[in-house]
C-alpha cells in the first residue's frame, strides 16, 4: 500500500533559495513516477523531503493518508536508493542488506531468510560475504536495491540511481529496476535527468523546472502533447521545433501561416486542441517534433513547407538536417514568458528548423527541398505565456 | 548554551523558523549529550584550573590558610623579582633553539623531499627523538655529559681532552646543552610538519624551477620557502611555545635550574615557588603570566588551525 | 565508487608524502649532505644503542668504559631495575594510566566528534570553538590549581587524577581531529542509516564508529605516546610508590650519589621500549595525527 500525496509542498533553504515551489503530486499505489527536470530544478530536494531528510517549509506530504511532515525518516516506511549507493563500506553485502532488518530487531533466522530471498532475486548470492569495495558498480547498485527491497516498504525513493554506471550497465540495470518494481508493485518515486530513463520507466513523468511542476502525465502524453514550450523543448533529443505562426480562422477552415507557407490544420490537431479554433486568429507558437517533418516523396500535400538545407549531421541510425525556411523564425518567445529570463536557449539557433530522418535519406547542403508535416504534427502554444492552447 | 530552545515543541513553531542548514540528524537534545563529556572535561580540568589560577594570582596564599586578596601585588613584585626576570630571560634564550629548528628542519625536510639516497631511512629515524620521553632524554643527556661520562671520554679518545668540560655544571655550557637537546628532541617533529606542507605543494613548481636551471638551494629558498610560509610560521610557533612552556622535564632532569639560576625557567619557578616554597598565590600569578605569554604565541596557532572553518 | 571505499582504501600517507617528486640530480655537496644526515640519524639511534650496551654492562665495566661494546653481558641490570628498583611496578602503573587515558580519550573524542560533525543543534559551532580554544592554555601554567583541585576531589595518588587530566588536556586536539575526520565522511551514509531505521545511537555504534577506525587508531597512538611520556603532572599527582608512573619512577635511579648506571640505563630502556614499539608498528597513524594537527 502506498499512495503518496504532495500538497503545495514548498522548500526554502536557510540561505533563501526556494528550491521547490508549491509542488502538487498524487502518486497512486504501485505507480512508478519519474521526477524529471534539468539540473538544479529541485528534484533531489523534493525527494529528500519525502524521505524526511529535509524539513518541509510549507505544505504537506501524505503517505496512505498519514501526514509525514513531522514523522522521523525511519518511521515513514520508505526506502531510498542513493546515487552513490551509500553502502556501508565496513559491512559485508549480507550485513548491508540486512541493516534495515537489524534496526527493526528482526530475529536472525528471519533476517537470513529475507536476505537470502533478496540476494536470489538480484543475483547477489555469490557476493553475500564480500565487502562493497570488492564489488563492481553494477553489483553495488544491486546491493543498494537489495537494501531497499528487503524492508518491503510502502515507497521506494531513488535519486539518479543509475548515473554512476557506464552506458551499457545503465541499460541493463534500468531493465532490472523496472522488473523489480513490477514484481513487488511498490510505489516508486524516481529522480533522474535522463529522459530515456524517464520515458522507459515511468508510468507517469513529472517534469519540473526551477522548483515548479510543469506537467505530470504519461511519457507518451508529455512527449506528444507537452503542456508548455519548456516541456516541449526539454523532452526529446533534440527537442521540439518552435515556430512563430499566425493563425487564420476562416469559418470551418483553420490554417497557420509559418513564414511564407500556409499550413491547414488537420482533423487530429483541431480535435486535440479545440481552443485553437476558438482563438479566432492571431499570433501563436507552433511546435513540431523533428521526426514529424517528412520528405513527401512526390506525393502531393497541402501541408508542405519550402526549405533550404543548411547542414546535415549523420548520427548513424538517423540523419539530422537543419533547414532555413523563407520568412520563418524559430520562435524566441517562449522561455521569456515562463520566467522572465532571456530566451537564449530557444533563440540561439538562428531561424533554422530541425528535422530527423531515417538513415537512407540524403540531402545536399544548399539545395532546396519541400517538406511535409505529418498528420497531427503541430502543437500550439500561447506566445505570451508559453502554455499549450 | 540555550538548553531551553532545545525543548521547543516540534511542529508549526519550530518549523516556521526554518532550519538554516541541511539537517544531518534530528533531535538537538542528543547533540548536547554527545558533546557533553568533552565540554565537561575541558571545563573541569582546564577551565576551572584556569579560573582558579587567575583568581589566586591576585591573592597571597600558602595552601593552608584561606587566600588573601592582594590585588596586583604579585604582578608588581614579579617585575622586580630578579629570579623571575632571570627565568623569563632564560626562556627567551631557550627560544634561540627556534631559528635553528625552523631553518635546520626545513633543510632536512627538503633533502628528504628531494629523495636524497636513503630518505626512507632518514624519515623514520629522524622522528625517533620525538618518541623518547623527555625525561628519558634528559636523564640520558645528563649521564652522557657527566664529568667522567661518555662524552668527555670520547673527547679524550679522539685526542681532544683539552675540550673536556663539566658541561651541565658550568654556567657557560649548561644552557647551550639544553638548547641543543631540545633542538635534537624536536627536529623530527618539525621535519614531519614541513614534509606534510611540501607534499601539498604543486610539484610542478619545483619541476619548472629545476628546468630553468635552479639548484638545490635555489629551489629551497625561492620555491619552497615562500610557498610554505604558513607551515614555517606554524613550526615557529610550536617551537616557541616549547621554549616557554615545555622545558620543565629537561631542566628537572639535567640541571635543576642550575648552576645558579643559569638554566632556571618560568615553569620551574612555578613549580619551586608553589610546591617547595609554598607561595601559591605568587606561583599562580607566574602561571597567569606564562599563560598570557603563550596565549599571544598560541593565538597564532589557533588561527592557523581553524583556518578554513566557516 | 569512492563514497563507498574512500575512508579505508587510502595509499600510505608516508609514501604519498614523498614519492611524487623525482629524485634530484647529483650535486657536489651531495656527499656532505648525506654525511650530515647520517650523523643525525646516528644520533637519533644512539640513545637506544647506548642504553642497550650500558644495561648489559656490570658496574665495573661501566666505570671502565661507557662507549663501545660491553665486555661483559649481564642481564643483572635489567633484573634489578625491574625488580628491586621497582621499574616493573612503574611500568605497570604507566600501562594502567595509558590504557585508561586512551580509552577515555577515544570515547570523548568520538562522541564529541559525532555531535560536532553529524548532528545539528543550536550553539554547535560556538561549542566546538569553545572546546578547541583550550589549545591555547599551556598546561604547566595550571600546575598549582590542578594539584589543589585534584586533592580536593580526593584524587591525588590515584590513577584517575592523571587519566582525567590527560584526557582533558588532549581533548581539544582529539576532538578537532575526530570532527574533521567525520566531516569528511559522505553524508549519504548517515542519511541511509536514518532512513533504514537506525536511531542516533545505533548510527553511532554501527556506522560512525566502524567508519572512524582510522581516526581512532591515529588518536590512540598519539594519546598512548602522550600519556606514557608525560612527566610534570605525573610528578605532581602521583607521589606514592604504588601509583608512580615510569617517567617519574626512573628519576629515583638518578640519585645524586653512587648511581648504579647500568641499572639506570636499563630502567630508561625498559621505560622507552613500549613507546618505541608503538612507534615502529604504528608509525603511519602517528604521522597522520601530526600532519592533521599541523597542516589541516
Ligand atoms: N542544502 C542546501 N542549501 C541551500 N540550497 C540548496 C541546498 N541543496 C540544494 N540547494 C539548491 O536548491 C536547488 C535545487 O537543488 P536540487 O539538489 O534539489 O536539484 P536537482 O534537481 O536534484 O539537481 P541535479 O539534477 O543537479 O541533482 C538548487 O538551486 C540548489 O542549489
Ligand atoms: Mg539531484
Amino acid at each position: 500500500m502506498g499512495r503518496l500525496v504532495l500538497d503545495k509542498v514548498r522548500k526554502q533553504y536557510g540561505d533563501g533559495v526556494v528550491a521547490v515551489k508549491g509542488l502538487d503530486i498524487d502518486v497512486a499505489d504501485g505507480e512508478f513516477l519519474v521526477l524529471l527536470g534539468p539540473s538544479g530544478c529541485g528534484k533531489t530536494t523534493a525527494l529528500r523531503m519525502v524521505a524526511g531528510l529535509e524539513e518541509i517549509t510549507d505544505g504537506t506530504i501524505e503517505l496512505d493518508g498519514r501526514v509525514l511532515n513531522d514523522v522521523e525518516p525511519r518511521a515513514r516506511d520508505v526506502a531510498m536508493v542513493f546515487q552513490n549507493y551509500a553502502l556501508y563500506p565496513h559491512m559485508s553485502v549480507r550485513a548491508n542488506i540486512g541493516f534495515p532488518l537489524k534496526q527493526r530487531k528482526l530475529g536472525k533466522a528471519e533476517r537470513e531468510e529475507r536476505i537470502g530471498a533478496v540476494a536470489e532475486t538480484l543475483g547477489l548470492v555469490e557476493q553475500l560475504d564480500k565487502k562493497p569495495g570488492q564489488l563492481s558498480g553494477g553489483q553495488r547498485q544491486r546491493v543498494a536495491m537489495g537494501r531497499a527491497i528487503v524492508r518491503e516498504p510502502s515507497l521506494f525513493l531513488m535519486d539518479e540511481p543509475l548515473s554512476n554506471l557506464d552506458a551499457k550497465l545503465r541499460v541493463q540495470m534500468r531493465i532490472e529496476i523496472h522488473a523489480v518494481q513490477r514484481r513487488f508493485g511498490t510505489t516508486t518515486l524516481y529522480v533522474t535527468h535522463d529522459q530515456v530513463e524517464a520515458m522507459t520507466l515511468g508510468d507517469r513523468v513529472a517534469v519540473m523546472r526551477e522548483g515548479v511542476l510543469q506537467q505530470i502525465a504519461t511519457p507518451a502524453e508529455a512527449y506528444g502533447a507537452p503542456a508548455n514550450v519548456f516541456v516541449a523543448t526539454f523532452l526529446g533529443n533534440p527537442g521540439m521545433n518552435l515556430f512563430d505562426g499566425e493563425l487564420e480562422v476562416d469559418g470551418d477552415a483553420v490554417a497557420v501561416r509559418i513564414g511564407e507557407a500556409r499550413v491547414p490544420l488537420d482533423e487530429a490537431e483541431l480535435r486535440s486542441q479545440p481552443a485553437v479554433r476558438a482563438r479566432g486568429g492571431g499570433a501563436v507558437v507552433v511546435g513540431v517534433r523533428p521526426e514529424c517533418l517528412v520528405v513527401p516523396n512526390g506525393i502531393a500535400t497541402d501541408r508542405g513547407l519550402g526549405a533550404k538545407v543548411e547542414l546535415t549531421e549523420d548520427l548513424g541510425s538517423n540523419v539530422l538536417a537543419y533547414f532555413s525556411i523563407p520568412g520563418m523564425h524559430r520562435t524566441p518567445v517562449a522561455p521569456a514568458a515562463v520566467d522572465g529570463k532571456s530566451p537564449a536557449a530557444a533563440g540561439a539557433r538562428d531561424a533554422w528548423a530541425l528535422g530527423r530522418f531515417g538513415r537512407n535519406i540524403h540531402f545536399d547542403s544548399g539545395s532546396s527541398v519541400r517538406l511535409a508535416l505529418e498528420p497531427g504534427a503541430m502543437r500550439f502554444f500561447d506566445p505570451d505565456s508559453g502554455t499549450a492552447i | 548554551m540555550t538548553t531551553l530552545t532545545a525543548r521547543l515543541p516540534k511542529g508549526r513553531l519550530a518549523r516556521s523558523h526554518g532550519s538554516p542548514k541541511r539537517r544531518r540528524a534530528r533531535g538537538s537534545r542528543w547533540g548536547y549529550i554527545y558533546a557533553a563529556p568533552a565540554v565537561a572535561l575541558v571545563i573541569a580540568f582546564i577551565g576551572v584550573p584556569l579560573g582558579s589560577v587567575i583568581y589566586h594570582g591576585f591573592t597571597s596564599w600558602n595552601g593552608f590558610s584561606p587566600p588573601r586578596w592582594v590585588g596586583l601585588d604579585n604582578f608588581k613584585v614579579m617585575w622586580e623579582d630578579p629570579i623571575f626576570l632571570r627565568a623569563i630571560r632564560n626562556n627567551v634564550l631557550f627560544a634561540l633553539s627556534v631559528p635553528i629548528e625552523v631553518v635546520g628542519a626545513l633543510i632536512l625536510a627538503h633533502l628528504i623531499h628531494e629523495r636524497i639516497p636513503g630518505w626512507r631511512f632518514f624519515r623514520s629515524t629522524f622522528f625517533l627523538p620525538a618518541i623518547y620521553s623527555t625525561v628519558v632524554i634528559g636523564i640520558l643527556t645528563s649521564v652522557v655529559l657527566l664529568p667522567q661520562g661518555p662524552f668527555n671520554q670520547f673527547l679524550g679518545d679522539v685526542g681532544l681532552s683539552g675540550l673536556q668540560h663539566n658541561w651541565l655544571e658550568s654556567t657557560g655550557t649548561a644552557l647551550g646543552a639544553i638548547i641543543l637537546v631540545v633542538v635534537w628532541a624536536n627536529f623530527g617533529y618539525s621535519v614531519l610538519i614541513y614534509l606534510a606542507g611540501m607534499t601539498s605543494l604543486d610539484p610542478q613548481l619545483a619541476e619548472a624551477a629545476r628546468l630553468d636551471g635552479a639548484g638545490f638551494w635555489k629551489i629551497l629558498w625561492k620555491v619552497h620557502a615562500p610557498n610554505l610560509r604558513r607551515v614555517i610560521e606554524l613550526v615557529f610557533v610550536i617551537n616557541t611555545i616549547t621554549a616557554f612552556a615545555y622545558m620543565l622535564p629537561y631542566i628537572y632532569t639535567m640541571t635543576h635550574g642550575g648552576p645558579g639560576y643559569s638554566t632556571f625557567a618560568t615553569e620551574y619557578y612555578i613549580y619551586e615557588t608553589g610546591f617547595s616554597g609554598g607561595h601559591l598565590g605568587y606561583a599562580s600569578a607566574i602561571g597567569v603570566m606564562l599563560a598570557l605569554i603563550v596565549l599571544v604565541i598560541g593565538a597564532v596557532q589557533i588561527r592557523v588551525l581553524t583556518r578554513g572553518e566557516k | 565508487m569512492e563514497a563507498a571505499t574512500a575512508p579505508t582504501a587510502r595509499p600510505g600517507l608516508w609514501d604519498r608524502m614523498v614519492e611524487r617528486v623525482p629524485p634530484i640530480h647529483r650535486s657536489p655537496s651531495r656527499a656532505a649532505q648525506i654525511v650530515g644526515m647520517l650523523l643525525l640519524a646516528i644520533s637519533a639511534i644512539f640513545p637506544l644503542l647506548f642504553m642497550l650496551s650500558g644495561a648489559l654492562r656490570t658496574p665495573a665495566d661501566w666505570n671502565h668504559s661507557q662507549l663501545g661494546l660491553p665486555t661483559t653481558s649481564s642481564l643483572e641490570a635489567f633484573t634489578s631495575a625491574w625488580g628491586s628498583a621497582n621499574i616493573g611496578l612503574y611500568i605497570r602503573n604507566s600501562a594502567i594510566v595509558t590504557t585508561g587515558t586512551v580509552i577515555l580519550s577515544l570515547i570523548v573524542a568520538a562522541t564529541a566528534g559525532y555531535a560536532f560533525s553529524q548532528q545539528d543543534w543550536r550553539g554547535k559551532r560556538a561549542t566546538y570553538l569553545f572546546v578547541l580554544a583550550w589549545l591555547a592554555v599551556p598546561p604547566v601554567a595550571l600546575m598549582v590549581p590542578v594539584y589543589y583541585e585534584m586533592s580536593s576531589l580526593g584524587l591525588i595518588n590515584t590513577y584517575w587524577s592523571v587519566i582525567l587530566l590527560y584526557t582533558a588536556l588532549n581533548t581539544p586536539f582529539n576532538v578537532y581531529l575526530m570532527t574533521s575526520y567525520l566531516r569528511g565522511l559522505p553524508d549519504e551514509l548517515m542519511e541511509a542509516a536514518r532512513i533504514d531505521g537506525a536511531g542516533i545511537h545505533a548510527t553511532f555504534v554501527q556506522v560512525i564508529l566502524p567508519m572512524a577506525r582510522p581516526a581512532l587508531a591515529t588518536l590512540a597512538v598519539f594519546n598512548v605516546l602522550y600519556a606514557w611520556n608525560e612527566f610534570v603532572f605525573a610528578l605532581l599527582l602521583l607521589q606514592t610508590e604504588s601509583v608512580k608512573t615510569a617517567t617519574v619512577g626512573v628519576l629515583q635511579l638518578q640519585g645524586r650519589f653512587s648511581v648504579n648506571y647500568p641499572v639506570l640505563v636499563a630502567g630508561l630502556l625498559l621505560t622507552s621500549l613500549p613507546v618505541i614499539g608503538v612507534y615502529l608498528f604504528f608509525q603511519r597513524y602517528l604521522v597522520r595525527a601530526i600532519v592533521a594537527g599541523a597542516v589541516k
